[in-house]
């Protein structure tokens, strides 16, 4: 029993003690400062591969599912079952002509592939991935979360501005707006967890989740809900991919972009749909914590379930229009996400921490939201289903003769 | 607060645009995403059917229908064969009237579960309820496959009578297909017909009064989610459609989703109709004995019919030889087409391609 | 405006998406089998529907209209055209020409030269339904692109009846046989 957990340890934390054993070794010859440089740029770097590496699997995954969902297999060409499809796809787009419009402002145009990407990875730094695995605990998590998420806005407008097309900066307008108006609710709808652990640290968010024993989806199920609806718009996934809207404004703002430069946007949409599938696991799922498997297998496992959702959703739902769009953030999830923050202050404050009752409380009060929304719209609803008239025998109109 | 001034923007959507349905040109003039004025430019698919149509003789012009609307290929032989036969004066046997009724109604089931799909493509779904729809269609591509060797250009109707005779297979196939089509249509009903989103997107979009609709001579599907019961196999009811028993579906509103709910409803009945004909279907020939020489009397003809995408007429005009003197189409998908602007308009850029879809056009018979 | 909609459509994709997976349980091999068999797939049958085309080819139906074939008779040797030219003057895209030799071959008329222009052609059929002779019929071949137009789609006389001795040996069109039933 004993030796079963010593190896269970061992695996769970295989990952940290590399880590140690690699500073400690580089200590013998380096100085501090010069160890301390060597391990950070280390971190950067494994993430970075982590994060490119990850599209590979990530693409086939989405690929696969979308391809299930739709009756056929996906790509099943390349490799076995097709695994490789993306490791050909990134040779084709790399080999691919580099085409600058003439008329592009071209500075602009060839930053603006660069741009969303670096805060993708910028958001990898602060996700704890397992016990002890997370390259730079801050005490403001969350908040550099928020902070650097939109920086990829810059980037996807500049690409739309530059490109001088009009349906790019179609897309580009539509993306700020979207982007500013899903920050809120998404922000509001965290402040909740934030409010029960009291800290903005990632890891104090999990660590917070094991004294209650339970995840915080339990806890808060409609401040899951609002982050992840919100957080989907926010990383123009399918149905809110209105900048891209490929049935109507074609690409939308990466439109122009060829090569190694599409294959950039590409990069940031994939990597950023799953850092907010691992931003949700750690918020609301619980993040690495579970029994048996090693930490670092359970944040992955939850955070592509979480990935799986969102391909299945793409595979289901139709896309909002840019109106709605914004009447859903300011008039549904915002209004939900405040209800939810006064509530869940309220109770928080009334409840004892890290206890059944006071879980009990705080999933009663949220259920409480949720009811008051399905009785006020339910008459709503009823009222606007609709059905055709089948006329049996339709009179035969006058002919008029000519 | 003073006002911004700003300015309007044209915007040239197509005519290589993924959602245009083929290649059909809109100049769009745009405040910010509202639509202000929508200019269709159409003739890029043109290519010149009536002028061959005048050069071919009478028996030649059916494989050349095919070509009009390529979604429901039999529905456009349907309508020719039966103008021509109706000027010549032919009456074909009785079980090559039911095989044409077979085949016209599954052709109109698979051009609406192309339109559905298409509809809800443009909507967004990222072609899941396409492809559903489109196996379905690919049965009904088979069955004239079978029968006729051709999957979308059967040239499968003859004036008086159909090519072939049923193969071995066929009707069981068939009647397995049609008791397994509703379920389908129930399927995806229950996959899209509620989904919060796709009520959002089309209701009380592109509202199209039923007096504007007959204003602008719109039929069809379109015409009929407007609340007008106006169904050519009713009203005037040509070949056997008097012998079957269906209802004309109706929209109340006359808005996209009317349109999308009007066209599941009518491949409903579509197949309601092919299980009546298969029951009553008699032995017997399939086809008068061929002519080398085909030569209606002299006189002129219009004949219309309810295509899938409306009321498609040919007005024929004969001299007396082997060719038409004239041939001259009323493609249901062009006029359908001339009330886009006004849907259009005030709307936004998204809406544009949804109201195309929900008019279901095709280029070959808009541009023939 | 529950989402109700929302997750009902949402079942319909889940069932579709394990349904494939159950499809292929149910015929094991199938899906990584590259053998020539195709299995039509059942009407109610569900489950991933897509042919994985280079690997896997569906028959064709006997009376499927591919390219032109002229047939022979087993019997004589002798091609069954007469060279009447009917075929020539039936055709609406005019892609085919035909000349009568000067000499009969055992008592029936031959052709002396017969140009199929598959790049005109639009697979109507109306020279095989008008044939007197029945002469004509359609190869199940549906690979037939090629990499320029012209030259390469001319078909001549030897070619077609080449082809018409490869996929009607028996010399009648269609060939009536079963579809290829798996094993």
């Amino acid at each position: 029993m004993q030796s079963i957990q010593g190896i269970l340890e061992f695996i769970d934390q295989i990952f940290v003690n590399l880590s140690f054993w690699f500073s400690s070794l580089l200590a013998n010859y380096l100085p501090e400062w010069a160890v301390t440089f060597i391990m950070m740029f280390a971190t950067v770097l494994v993430l970075i591969v982590f994060g490119l590496a990850s599209i590979i699997w990530i693409n086939i995954f989405e690929r696969k599912i979308l391809g299930r969902i739709q009756d056929r297999y996906g790509p099943n060409r390349f490799g076995p079952w097709g695994l490789l499809q993306c490791v050909a796809d990134m040779v084709k787009l790399l080999t691919k002509e580099d085409i600058t419009p003439s008329r592009a402002d071209r500075l602009i145009f060839n930053l603006a592939a660069v741009v969303p990407i670096v805060p993708t990875f910028m958001i990898l730094a602060v996700l704890p991935f397992g016990r002890g695995m997370v390259a730079t605990d801050l005490s403001i998590g969350f908040l550099y979360i928020v902070a650097v998420g939109s920086l990829g806005t810059i980037g996807i407008f500049m690409a739309g501005w530059s490109s001088n097309n009009k349906y790019s900066i179609l897309g580009g307008m539509r993306t700020v707006a979207q982007m500013v108006s899903y920050e809120i609710p998404m922000v509001l709808s965290v402040v909740g967890v934030i409010l029960l652990v009291g800290s903005l640290s990632m890891v104090s968010i999990v660590e917070a989740q094991g004294q209650w024993r339970l995840p915080f989806i339990v806890l808060q199920p409609l401040a899951f809900v609002l982050y992840f609806t919100a957080a989907i718009a926010e990383v123009n996934r399918s149905p809110f991919d209105l900048p891209e809207g490929e049935s109507e404004i074609v690409a939308g703002y990466h439109i122009e972009y060829s090569g190694i430069k599409f294959a950039m946007f590409l990069l940031a949409e994939y990597v950023n749909a799953f850092s907010i599938c691992a931003i949700a696991t750690t918020v609301f799922l619980g993040g690495w914590q579970g029994p048996i498997l090693p930490s670092w297998a359970w944040f992955f496992l939850k955070a592509y379930a979480l990935y799986f959702l969102l391909i299945w959703l793409r595979g289901t739902l139709p896309r909002l229009r840019v109106d709605q769009l914004m009447n859903f953030a300011w008039k549904t999830l915002v209004p939900l996400a405040l209800a939810n923050l006064m509530v869940t202050a309220l109770v928080a404050k009334l409840v004892p921490q890290h206890s059944l009752v006071g879980a009990i409380a705080l999933l009663a009060a949220n259920l409480v939201i949720i009811v008051c929304i399905v009785i006020v719209k339910y008459p709503r609803w009823k009222q606007d289903k609709r059905e055709v008239v089948l006329v049996s025998r339709p009179p035969t109109p006058q002919m008029e003769s000519s | 607060m003073t006002k911004l001034k700003t300015e309007t923007v044209t915007l040239n959507m197509g005519p290589h645009h993924p959602s245009t349905h083929g290649v059909f040109r809109l100049i769009l003039t745009l405040d910010g995403e509202t639509v202000v004025d929508v200019e269709p430019v159409v003739g890029y698919l043109h290519r010149n059917h009536e002028k061959i149509g005048e050069k071919n003789n009478w028996i030649q012009n059916t494989p050349f229908t095919d070509r009009l609307d390529y979604i429901s290929p039999m529905n456009n032989e349907f309508a020719y064969v039966l103008a021509v036969e109706k000027l010549a004066e032919i009456d074909p046997p009785e079980r090559a009237k039911y095989i044409r009724i077979i085949m016209v109604e599954l052709n109109r089931v698979a051009n609406h579960l192309i339109s559905i799909g298409f509809l809800l493509n443009e909507l967004g779904c990222f072609f899941t309820p396409m492809f559903y729809a489109l196996r379905w269609r690919e049965m009904i591509v088979d069955l004239y496959e079978m029968t006729c060797g051709s999957r979308m250009m059967p040239n499968y109707f003859w004036i008086g009578g159909v090519s072939a005779d049923l193969p071995e297979g066929f009707l069981p196939e068939c009647k397995e297909l049609v008791s397994a089509l509703p379920g389908f249509l129930d399927e995806m009903e229950q996959l899209i017909t509620e989904n919060e989103i796709l009520q959002m997107r089309c209701k009380n979009v592109a509202i199209l009064p039923p007096e504007v609709a007959t204003a602008f001579g719109c039929t069809g599907p379109l015409l009929r989610a407007s609340g007008v019961p106006y169904d050519v196999r009713r009203a005037e009811p040509y070949s056997i459609y008097d012998r079957f028993d269906f209802d004309i579906p109706i929209g109340t509103v006359g808005d996209v989703y009317d349109r999308y709910l009007v066209r599941i409803a009518e491949a409903r009945q579509s197949v309601r109709i092919v299980d009546q004909a298969l029951r009553d279907l008699p032995e017997g020939e399939t086809a008068t004995p061929k002519k080398r020489k085909f030569k209606p009397p002299e006189g002129d003809i219009y004949h219309r019919t309810e295509a899938p995408k409306g009321e498609l007429g040919f007005y024929l005009v004969s001299d007396g030889t082997e060719n038409p003197y004239r041939y001259r189409i009323r493609a249901p998908s062009f006029v359908n087409l001339q009330a886009l602007p006004y849907m259009c308009r005030g709307n936004k850029i998204a809406d544009v391609v949804v109201v195309i879809g929900s008019i279901d056009i095709t280029m070959g018979e808009v541009d023939r | 405006m529950l989402g109700f909609g929302i997750l009902k459509g949402m079942a319909v994709t889940l069932r579709r998406f394990v349904d494939t997976y159950v499809a292929d349980l149910r015929h094991f091999p199938r899906r990584y089998a590259s053998g020539p068999v195709y299995e039509r797939m059942g009407i109610t049958e569900r489950g991933a529907f897509t042919i994985q085309y280079p690997e896997v080819k569906v028959p064709m139906f006997p009376r499927y209209r591919g390219p032109l074939i002229l047939l022979t008779d087993p019997e004589t040797g002798i091609t069954k055209c007469i060279a009447c030219g009917l075929c020539e003057r039936t055709c609406p895209t005019e892609s085919i020409k035909v000349t009568k030799a000067e000499e009969k071959v055992e008592g029936q008329k031959v052709p002396a030269t017969y140009e199929y222009d598959m790049n005109t052609c639009m697979f109507c059929g109306f020279c095989v339904q008008i044939c007197p002779s029945d002469a004509l019929g359609h190869s199940p071949e549906l690979e037939t692109g090629t990499y320029s137009k012209g030259e390469a789609l001319m078909v001549n006389l030897e070619q077609m009846l080449e082809l018409g001795r490869k996929h009607a040996p028996g010399g009648v069109w269609p060939v009536e046989e079963k579809e290829a039933q798996p094993s």
